[in-house]
């Protein structure tokens, strides 16, 4: 399928920095995008490059095939039908929801826009509040308002930025998959930008991490998590350590575990020493393992623990367990490893 | 205390808007004779003229102010930086000074009326008013709500008109209601230019016909005009409650333009800045040069101490009493001392030739009482009392404004944190509002200051015999055509006037330092 957007090489300079370094990436029509990192890491600054609030200083960027910036040129952003849900909402505080809606529907017949206008409000669940005023709305309520305004013109590309940062952390999953559903409903290409990678995960099809202006790696939610090209990516995207190995075969490694077998997620030469990716849900909890190791801390998550375990050598490896499994700090218990693919990175010091 | 601190506030509101409440007083005891002596002869001329030119002035602010303001902080062009605080520049001159410069001029234009002239000078030195507010709001609002605007379709001139303009009318209307008031106020640029308003009828019926009854009439229908322009106003600002929902200020995208553009964007914000402060400061300068030592004479030296002593005295009186009632109506708010602000605002919104009247008619009952009865009058209208009491009066509000916003900044519960450690009412004065407050307060102090001296009807009404201040001077000064004399004390008046600019515009300075703008 075609590309809906399509950024390619792209450089950002602001002025005092380089923001964003020689991105690429693509977006399929109708599919979700979700960019992470921390902040300050370009994100921001890429998604307003493609509504055309900043400028590129290399490579362009294409929405529906149709160049929209690149060095030379920049298509005003009122031509480039691409939506924006931003952080604050930015609803305007002198118009009502209705007028709110109908803001980007100039020029569309009265009695098409009213037509859109409901089929929105039904959508994200507005019905009865088209009278009031963004100040006489909940936070949720404006969100929502925000995000039906910037689908009203139907634009080729909605982009996102950090929509849920100013609602409770435990709501925000709920409210990412509300969204991802609304879009998928309306079969709007997306792009999101957020530091939480719940939210991330929750919505898009596609996810990337960026980190210092350059995107590390761009590909589907599970690869991002099970298969990071990058130790930024590995130590940013959910938790887990870094275990000290050496490689003794093309698909050994041995650890303060044992020796491991599997495929080597970036080639070594035996003889290397490299860092092993360990996620906790890589750790089994086994009464009947001969690997111990020693609870140091443990959280209790409701329907399951997670345990910081010491083992013999020191290192120290995240441990999920179910809940009833309550072991004290100080206990010694029984881990397995269930490593299907081990993931390797060069040593820090290397 | 508590009882004790409202009894202090009611009573100082009640003063303090006495002279505004005598002069509205007279409006219920009607003399009909005197009205349709009025009617016949000047009352609809001053009211036509007050009227055209508070409306000419109300759109020629709106119109410098809200586009200087849009240009400054939308687009990028050589100078923009110092625009952006020379543009108030032009509020140091009082209309007045302003009007020294302009008359001569306006004889090359013989058939252009005196009232646009008056218009005018008041435009050219109150639209910063307007700059100012609206400045403000285009800052203040949040930097997506145009980007949001422009993703749903608007070019640059559409989120303008659509967005920003409708978002940041709250200001923009404060802002021109502030100049119109100013303009409905003025006395000395009208006197200068012979045009017979409201405002100089009022003074007229005073000096003419020493009829206090008549001015006072005709000074209640100012003060009717204003308080219901005020009323305008705030009817207006409440329907629009805008909510900032944005606490997130992006750095402004700033609009590079073609060179032309950009050039033309230069010469367009130096015109306000050049004719309205720039030449009359050179002109003022080159006739101060016309007189003898230029015109630093013991005269001159003697209204510098006048003047400087006046605007002292009265600033280190009323800032405290502004700092001691804003602190009691903080600590014990209620509808009574909302009530009893309101009334002592009354002030500021009255103009000079009223307040004076104002202060007049109690002063004048005063003494006329007693000599009826026998005592010796107490000469209340002829020593400083009276003046000082319209100077309270007048510039109460000023003091308090200032200081009160300061006093904002102070949590409440900073407060409740001392009380819980134990705090006296007095250490809590000596050792949290006084060190919080002494920038704002400082500030208040200088705004009255600046004020006192530039003040001209009231002055002129209230002074004791004999007894002149800078811009009493310079007025009488240059209405007898002596420009070389008037220059120094004018141009003295102009100094003062730049503190409160400079002060403004270094707040502009950090807050574009905090906001990268």
């Amino acid at each position: 399928m075609a590309g809906e957007l399509l950024i390619h090489e792209v450089d950002i300079e602001l002025s005092d920095d380089v923001a964003v370094r020689n991105v690429s990436l693509s977006l399929d029509r109708g599919t979700i995008g979700c960019l992470m990192g921390p902040s300050g890491c370009g994100k921001t600054t890429l998604l307003r490059s493609i509504a055309g609030f900043a400028d590129l200083s290399h490579g362009h960027i294409e929405i529906d095939q149709k160049i929209v910036a690149d060095v030379n040129q920049a298509l005003p952003t009122e031509k480039r039908q691409v939506g924006m849900v931003f952080q604050d909402y930015a609803l305007f505080p002198h118009l009502n929801l209705r007028d709110n809606l109908k803001f980007g529907l100039q020029g569309v017949k009265a009695k098409d826009a009213n037509a859109r206008i409901d089929e929105l409000v039904r959508r994200v669940d507005l019905t009865g509040l088209l009278d009031r005023y963004p100040h006489e709305l909940s936070g949720g309520q404006q969100q929502r308002a925000a995000l039906a305004r910037a689908l009203a013109p139907r634009p080729k590309v909605l982009l996102l930025d950090e929509p849920f940062s100013s609602q409770d952390a435990h709501h925000r999953e709920q409210l990412a998959r509300e969204v991802g559903q609304i879009l998928r409903d309306e079969g709007v290409t997306a792009l999101l930008v957020t530091h939480d990678q719940y939210e991330g995960f929750a919505m898009a099809d596609m996810a990337g991490v960026m980190n210092q202006g350059r995107l590390l790696q761009w590909s589907n939610a599970y690869d991002l998590y099970h298969m990071p090209t990058d130790r930024f990516v590995a130590k940013f995207i959910g938790e887990g350590i870094l275990v000290c190995g050496v490689v003794t075969d093309h698909n050994k490694l041995q650890t303060d575990f044992g020796e491991l077998t599997g495929e080597l997620s970036q080639p070594f030469k035996p003889g290397q020493i490299v860092d092993l990716l360990v996620r906790p849900d890589d750790i089994l909890h086994d009464d009947d393992s001969p690997l111990k190791g020693e609870v140091v801390e443990k959280t209790f998550r409701g329907s399951e623990h997670l345990y910081q375990v010491k083992l013999p050598t020191n290192t120290r490896v995240f441990c999920v367990a179910p809940s009833h499994h309550d072991h004290y700090i100080g206990e010694k218990i029984g881990l397995t490893l269930a490593l299907d693919h081990l993931v390797v990175f060069a040593t820090d010091n290397a | 205390m508590a009882i004790k601190s409202t009894a202090l506030v009611a009573l100082v509101s009640i003063l303090i808007s006495l002279p505004t409440l005598v002069v509205l007083g007279s409006f219920f005891v009607p003399d009909y004779a005197l009205w349709s002596h009025l009617l016949d002869t000047v009352f609809t001329r001053y009211v036509a003229n007050s009227a055209v030119v508070a409306i000419e002035v109300a759109i020629g602010t709106f119109v410098m102010g809200v586009s200087s303001a849009w240009f400054i902080v939308n687009y990028q062009f050589p100078g923009r930086n110092i625009f952006a605080w020379a543009l108030m520049l032009p509020l140091a001159f009082p209309g007045y000074i302003f009007a020294f410069f302009v008359q001569p001029l306006s004889a090359y234009l013989p058939f252009v009326p005196a009232r646009e002239w008056v218009s005018f000078c008041l435009i050219m030195t109150l639209y910063p008013y307007v700059y100012l507010s609206a400045r403000a709001a285009f800052i203040d609002q949040s930097v997506c709500a145009l980007e949001a605007a422009r993703t749903l379709g608007c070019n640059r001139r559409q989120a303008f008109l659509q967005v920003a303009l409708p978002m940041a009318r709250p200001s923009i209307v404060a802002g021109v209601t502030v100049a119109t008031m100013e303009s409905l106020a003025d006395y000395g640029t009208a006197q200068y230019f012979g045009l017979e308003t409201i405002s100089t009828g009022v003074l007229r019926t005073w000096f003419g016909h020493y009829n206090l009854t008549a001015a006072a009439q005709l000074a209640a229908t100012l003060v009717g005009a204003v308080l219901l322009l005020s009323a305008l106003e705030r009817s207006l600002r409440s329907k629009a409650k805008f909510h900032h929902a944005s606490h997130r200020y992006q750095q402004m995208h700033l609009s590079w333009l073609s060179p032309s553009g950009r050039f033309g964007l230069t010469a367009l914000m130096s015109f306000p800045v050049v004719v309205g402060f720039g030449l009359p400061s050179l002109w003022l300068i080159h006739q101060a040069t016309g007189a003898e030592n230029f015109g630093l004479n013991s005269q001159f030296f003697e209204l510098a101490i006048n003047s400087l002593g006046l605007a002292i005295i009265v600033a280190l009186g009323l800032v405290p009493l502004a700092v001691m009632i804003a602190i009691s109506r903080r600590d014990k708010p209620s509808r009574w001392s909302a009530a009893l602000a309101a009334l002592s605002r009354l002030g500021y919104a009255t103009p000079g030739t009223v307040l004076a009247i104002g202060v007049l008619v109690p002063l004048v009952y005063i003494d006329r009482s007693l000599a009826e009865a026998g005592y010796t009058p107490l000469g209340l209208t002829t020593g400083f009392g009276g003046l000082i009491f319209a100077y309270f009066s007048r510039f109460y509000s000023v003091a308090a404004n200032t200081v009160e916003a300061g006093l904002e900044r102070i949590h409440r519960s900073m407060n409740e944190t001392a009380r819980t450690l134990g705090a006296s009412s007095w250490r809590l004065i000596s050792k949290v509002y006084f060190p919080l407050m002494r920038g704002s307060a400082l500030a208040a102090v200088l705004m009255v200051f600046v004020d006192i001296m530039k003040e001209l009807p009231a002055t002129l009404v209230l002074r004791p015999f004999d007894f002149n201040t800078l811009a009493v001077r310079a007025f009488e000064l240059a209405s007898d055509e002596r420009l070389a004399a008037a220059a120094a004390p004018a141009l003295c008046i102009v100094l003062t006037g730049l503190i409160p600019v400079l002060y403004l515009s270094r707040q502009i300075t950090r807050s574009r330092a905090g906001h990268g703008r």
